[in-house]
């Protein structure tokens, strides 16, 4: 089977296999920015990603709709109440807001730092099983620069990892290349969080020493964050490994936004510190 | 460039794309492990026209998927070049109209496929879990690429045979 194999073409097989390893190390680690072939690739498809997302939508949008009929006119009956009952809620909040600006301005405190949500649309998400990212659909024509953080409506899903004209590429929490600091809030015991491509919608938890967190304590974003505002929601503590004194060792964390389920979410633009001076 | 080349490049550029977005879009209604349509593409490539076509396509088509997935340059293309390439070893000792041989084949390769990538990023230091949380993944994307291997397998064997009258 293997007579083909003549000393030429092993050393072509070796050349090949050497040449790739050293584009593998090239490659290794956090790139400032993509390749040109890369950049150009998916400028290429992105119109057919466009296409097959709007396809895949409207198609899985049909079947739910069908499937969840019965359970949507019942929805739609709790959700006119619920409707109803906000509606009173928000005009006491608005109360509260009037009554929390006029008592800031009395305290002379600075307002909450205003961040400027950018608005964007899933259009795919990663073709291999071993990286969870994904594209979206606005680039740096919108404002998205490297690194900007990533949230949906529960909380932080990742950040921005790479930058073309009319799209970006989001790396997700859960890829096993993240790593961001978190702080535990019931106890305030700062963490680090890993991704873990092996158990989707979960992230390693590795404690800095002295941490004191346990199960269904929730994580959130640390003010020193150079990719987050302080206090966003990243997750759950799902459970955790005992170390010496019954300190815990690390841990699983469950992410409060189910990437696979989210389709639209929020770039954090940059922080206008002008506005945000009293 | 002959037709073989185009339809070939084409195939895999649509193939990426499929899987970023009808095959991910899956993950709505639970399916969250995405099949690889390329691995089953460079695998019966070798089925069909031996170790060095099951190669070079495995290389190019592993290149252009890395190049898609933006992550680590070179590691699809290591591992889709040898299961292509080791697929092809076989391709003189099988009945090519037998669709059960590219099945089988590609629950083999993908096991190595995915095991080989465990082991390479391992080795560069990705934080994976314990060897045997990937196995039972490793085995849904293994039966899943056998699942769709002789669809896409009887497609080229036709492309091949068109390929050969033209």
């Amino acid at each position: 089977m293997l007579q083909f194999l003549t000393s030429k073409k092993l050393l072509l097989i070796a050349a090949v296999i050497l040449l790739l390893t050293w584009i593998v190390f090239l490659t290794v680690g956090n790139r400032d920015s993509e390749t040109t072939a890369e950049s150009f690739l998916k400028s290429v498809v992105t119109p057919v990603e466009r296409l097959f997302n709007s396809l895949s939508d409207s198609l899985y949008g049909t079947i739910q709709t069908i499937s969840q009929l019965h359970r949507l006119t019942t929805d739609n009956r709790r959700l006119r109440e619920e409707i109803d009952r906000i509606t009173i809620e928000n005009q006491t909040l608005r109360g509260y807001q009037l009554e929390n600006i006029h008592l800031r301005k009395a305290l002379a405190l600075s307002r909450r730092l205003p961040y400027s949500y950018i608005a964007a649309e899933v259009i795919a998400r990663s073709p291999s099983n071993w990286y969870s990212r994904l594209q979206i659909n606005i680039g740096s024509a919108d404002g998205v620069q490297k690194s900007m953080g990533v949230v949906a409506a529960g909380g932080v899903i990742g950040r921005i990892l790479a930058v073309r004209g009319r799209t970006s590429d989001v790396l997700l929490l859960t890829d096993t290349t993240s790593k961001i600091a978190g702080i535990v809030q019931r106890t305030g015991s700062p963490v680090i969080i890993l991704g873990d491509s092996e158990h989707f919608g979960y992230c390693e938890i590795q404690p800095l020493p002295d941490a004191k967190f346990r199960p269904g304590d929730t994580v959130v974003t640390w003010e020193s964050s150079s990719y987050f505002p302080a206090g966003l929601t990243i997750g759950k503590v799902y459970r955790t490994k005992r170390g010496q004194g019954g300190l815990p060792q690390g841990g699983q964390l469950k992410t409060a936004v189910n990437p696979n389920q989210t389709d639209v979410l929020f770039v954090i633009g940059k922080t206008d510190v002008k506005a945000a001076a009293p | 460039m002959n037709l073989r080349v185009i339809a070939i490049t084409l195939v895999v550029i649509f193939s990426l794309v499929l899987q970023a977005t009808i095959f991910a879009e899956l993950a709505h209604v639970g399916l969250t492990i995405v099949p690889d349509l390329v691995l089953i593409i460079a695998v019966s490539y070798g089925l069909l026209k031996g170790p060095w076509y099951g190669g070079i396509v495995g290389l190019t088509a592993g290149l252009l998927s890395d190049l898609y997935a933006g992550g680590l340059i070179g590691v699809g293309a290591l591992n889709k070049m040898l299961s292509g390439f080791l697929a092809g070893l076989l391709e003189k000792t099988i009945f090519k109209d037998n669709l059960l041989i590219p099945a089988i084949s590609l629950l083999v390769a993908t096991v190595f496929h995915e095991f080989l990538f465990f082991l390479i990023g391992g080795a560069l230091g990705w934080h994976f879990g314990a060897i045997l949380s990937i196995i039972p993944r490793i085995f849904v994307l293994a039966l899943y690429n056998a699942a769709l291997a002789p669809l896409i397998y009887q497609q080229f064997h036709k492309l091949e045979i068109r390929c050969t009258n033209a």
